[in-house]
């Protein structure tokens, strides 16, 4: 074995009483490629906040490059490390040559701005990549798989050794992540070594030498990419025993549909979806990102408006022009991003939980408290108090805030983006089991997930969306889990 | 209006002892400073001011700001004093007009804020421009005066001896805006909205009718301002208070209200107005020249924003949270 570049061993780490990471460890050699897979919570970003330096470990060391990096971020980047977050962290309205140069000369305490410096060095650096992006056009009118390609060259050009990136594959094409992989194997040649992190990793199996998977904070599976296959890989993320444990549920009452959808269409995000939604059933609509499934559910939502289609409720066509209105035809919306969209984060949990059911004119604010306080102690939700912000809870806390919010209109559909992402699993299972009952009652659920083992927890049925289009219907109680996840990624693949 | 959220709370509190601390501090150094007179006076200066950063203040919380309450101010009062002098069979008319002319400001803030989507910085700086720029092309320049006796008697005159008129005008609107933004549904959405616009589009907050709501009432309480100064300078004037508009705003800030919106109460503002007042009074009793004043506000203004930023992280961790996208794994 070669001497790794990278060495992660016996790391842990808390936040409070939340053990995210136990005994982690992680190698990688000069021209490796590895994928650390892992779902949403598992711990991946914490792993790589500690590489990075940003977020010291509580036990355990780091070395890159045979120096020991502990919690110094500028140290790790000296030592031959970059990240590559998603959004690239690129400045637009810069030219490639002022991105790709800007980290290496601010490194060399360059006190001059050398423009001819920097686009030779930009040019170098993109022909040693073997891709021909014009030096002198601005960042922001590059496509996105482009400044990818620039995150990279700037890495380069800064002599990095271990290339960390997040989410590679995400916003790429078929024939953009063919590209960003000959370029990969080039410069593994050359003996830069690649992290990729994805809890996606179907197009990124076809570059991994090797998969290190990540579950609840620990590494449960390392090998060689030839010993897995997708079922495996999805297997060991999800942890199939803990996970997919399905919840015994009587069978669905088969009620007319509350909310009908027909032919929804919006150009670029979905088509042709049909729809029928019952009080009493749990569908899960499952799917990739941009798969459409967000956009679908923004627009039963009135958030978005789709081009095409009719929507009915109870039998009468009806039209959200905004939120408003969905509201008052009994539609609750849980969004995909808490801490955006779905908190008022500084802001007292009695308020978060109140802000949808306000009366106008005067509040009486002991009543307010009082529904606040009910509603915390039936969803159980861990808080000395309604004043505190709402920020200063776990993450599966600051969910069933916003669970409790909406379970206060009593909504007739229920529908949740992501319900259980960056909550622990003890959490998770809880707020299954309130949607449940919140199902039992007689709402319509619609859970939208990339979460396999969610959906078949939870569901009654599972309609599976890809590229915009409903491309299975399943009935939760008959499919397998690894039909699903080959269901699921299907097209993406091929 | 008490003392909700943690930080604020405190804050509020230290800027209470701040006040007492200035007010002890002058009634022993300066002889003449606690006696009737010089309060009465003290009481019939700030409440101009202080009723423009009330003004203020739910745009702040909001998340926005309202830079034309000035010109707000001037005019109403600039129309309310043509309507004064127009004789005594239009009196009546006057205070009315004046105050209807402060919420069609406003509504015209809210409009191009809600609807058009401009910054609020923006929007009202445009403002400013365009309703000053209506006063000086009513009255073509030089003050209006010529006022009826009675309208600035009343202003100058003080119930039972002791309350100047303003300030009775001051500490109604105080409490009365205290009491929207604690207790109705307006002042709570206010502030909700402030700290996540984007969250409270997704439980359905119907945002235009809201800010439209919250820019109506800074412009009455402008007009009402404008009134209060007609009353005090006895003439209408379209650039007066030049120096108002970043005084007002400092009180806002000095007064714990964030700039990124989410939180801001009335006792701050009350607390706030009533310290620089001390404080710029007080100069005088000490005989420092006018020019001390600014340079003490400046300097205190910066030693309150630095002390809160380093006793309880202030607003660095809300930047922060507010630019952090991702969710902890």
């Amino acid at each position: 074995m070669a001497e790794p570049v990278l060495s992660m061993s016996g790391i842990r780490k808390a936040y409070g009483s939340v053990r995210v990471l136990e005994e982690v460890g992680l190698r990688l050699e000069p021209g490796e490629v590895r994928c650390l897979a892992g779902e949403n919570g598992s711990g991946k970003s914490t792993l790589i906040k500690i590489l990075s330096g940003v977020v010291p470990a509580d036990e355990g060391t780091v070395s890159i490059g045979g120096r020991t990096i502990a919690g110094d971020a500028r140290a790790a980047i000296a030592a031959g490390l970059s990240v590559i977050y998603q959004d690239f962290s690129l400045f637009p309205n810069l030219t490639v040559a002022e991105n790709i140069a800007l980290l290496k000369s601010t490194a060399a305490r360059e006190r001059w701005h050398r423009a001819r410096a920097d686009r030779r060095l930009a040019e170098e650096t993109l022909a040693r990549m073997g891709v021909d992006i014009d030096p002198a056009t601005l960042v922001e009118l590059l496509p996105v798989a482009s400044k990818q390609l620039v995150a990279i060259a700037r890495a380069l050009a800064n002599d990095a050794r271990v290339i960390v990136m997040d989410e590679p594959t995400t916003a790429l094409t078929r024939s953009e992540v063919a590209r960003l992989a000959g370029i990969v194997s080039a410069l593994k040649a050359q003996g830069v070594a690649f992290l990729f992190v994805s809890h996606k990793t179907e197009e990124v199996f076809a570059f991994c030498d090797t998969i290190t998977v990540l579950r609840d904070g620990r590494v449960v599976a390392d090998g060689t990419a030839a010993e897995f296959d997708g079922a495996r890989l999805g297997r060991e993320m999800t942890g199939r025993a803990v996970e997919t444990q399905r919840i015994e549920r009587a069978p669905a009452p088969q009620a007319p549909p509350f909310l009908v959808a027909r032919g929804l269409s919006r150009r670029g995000d979905y088509a042709g979806i049909d729809l029928d939604l019952r009080p009493g059933e749990v569908v899960s609509l499952v799917g990739l990102l941009g798969s459409g499934r967000t956009e679908l559910a923004l627009s039963l939502f009135g958030m978005v408006s789709p081009d095409e289609g009719r929507i009915e409720v109870d039998g009468r066509p009806v039209h959200f022009p905004s939120a408003i209105d969905a509201m008052a035809a009994g539609i609750a919306y849980v969004p995909e991003d808490r801490l955006t969209e779905g908190l008022f984060l500084d802001q007292p949990i009695a308020d978060n939980i109140n802000v949808a059911t306000l009366s106008s004119g005067f509040l009486s604010r002991a009543a307010l408290k009082r529904r606040a306080v009910e509603a915390v102690k039936r969803l159980r939700i861990k808080t000395p108090g309604v004043e505190p912000n709402v920020a200063t809870l776990s993450g599966g806390n600051q969910q069933r805030v916003v669970l409790a919010r909406w379970m206060e209109r009593s909504p007739r559909l229920m529908i949740l983006n992501g319900p259980t992402v960056g909550v622990d699993i003890g959490s998770k299972r809880e707020i299954h089991e309130i949607l449940l009952a919140l199902s039992r009652a007689g709402t319509a659920v619609l859970v939208v997930t990339d979460d396999i083992g969610e959906a078949l927890a939870l569901s009654d049925r599972i309609l599976v969306m890809v590229k915009g289009r409903v491309t299975g219907a399943f009935d939760a109680a008959e499919i397998e889990e690894d039909r699903l996840y080959a269901e699921v990624t299907k097209e993406a693949r091929a | 209006m008490s003392v909700r959220r943690d930080t604020t709370g405190s804050y509020v509190l230290g800027l209470g002892g701040l006040t007492l601390a200035i007010f002890f501090v002058l009634s022993l150094l300066a002889p003449n400073f606690l006696t009737l007179a010089n309060l009465n006076s003290m009481g019939s200066q700030f409440p101009e001011f202080g009723l423009l950063a009330l003004a203020v203040l739910p745009t702040m919380i909001s998340g926005g700001i309202d830079l034309s309450v000035v010109a707000v101010a001037n005019l109403a009062s600039i129309v309310a004093a043509l309507i004064l002098r127009a004789g005594p069979e239009y009196a009546w008319v006057a205070v009315p007009a004046a105050l209807l002319l402060g919420l069609a400001c406003g509504l015209l803030n809210g409009c191009l804020i809600a609807y058009l989507r401009l910054p609020p910085i923006l929007a009202t700086l445009g403002t400013l421009q365009l309703f000053g720029g209506i006063g000086i092309v009513i009255t073509g320049g030089p003050a209006i005066t010529g006022i009826p006796e009675w309208y600035g008697a009343f202003g100058n005159a003080s119930i039972g001896g002791a309350v100047p008129v303003p300030l009775l005008v001051f500490v109604l609107v105080a409490l009365g805006l205290g009491l929207v933004l604690r207790f109705t549904a307006t002042g709570m959405r206010a502030r909700l909205y402030g700290a996540n616009p984007l969250a409270a589009r997704f439980v359905g907050m119907p945002d235009k009718a809201l800010i439209l709501r919250i820019y109506a009432i800074a412009g009455v309480i402008s007009a009402l301002a404008g009134l209060v100064i007609l009353a005090r300078v006895n003439s209408a004037n379209a650039d007066y208070g030049g120096s108002y508009l970043l005084l007002v705003i400092l009180i806002n800030i000095l007064a714990g209200v964030s700039p990124f919106g989410g939180s801001g109460t009335v006792v701050g503002i009350v607390l706030a107005v009533v310290t620089l007042q001390l404080i710029s009074s007080g100069l005088n009793f000490l005989a420092f020249t006018a020019f001390a004043r600014d340079l003490v506000f400046g300097g205190l203004l910066i030693l309150v924003m630095a002390a809160r930023v380093v006793a309880d992280g202030g607003w660095i961790p809300r930047w922060r949270t507010r630019r952090a996208k991702g969710t902890p794994a």
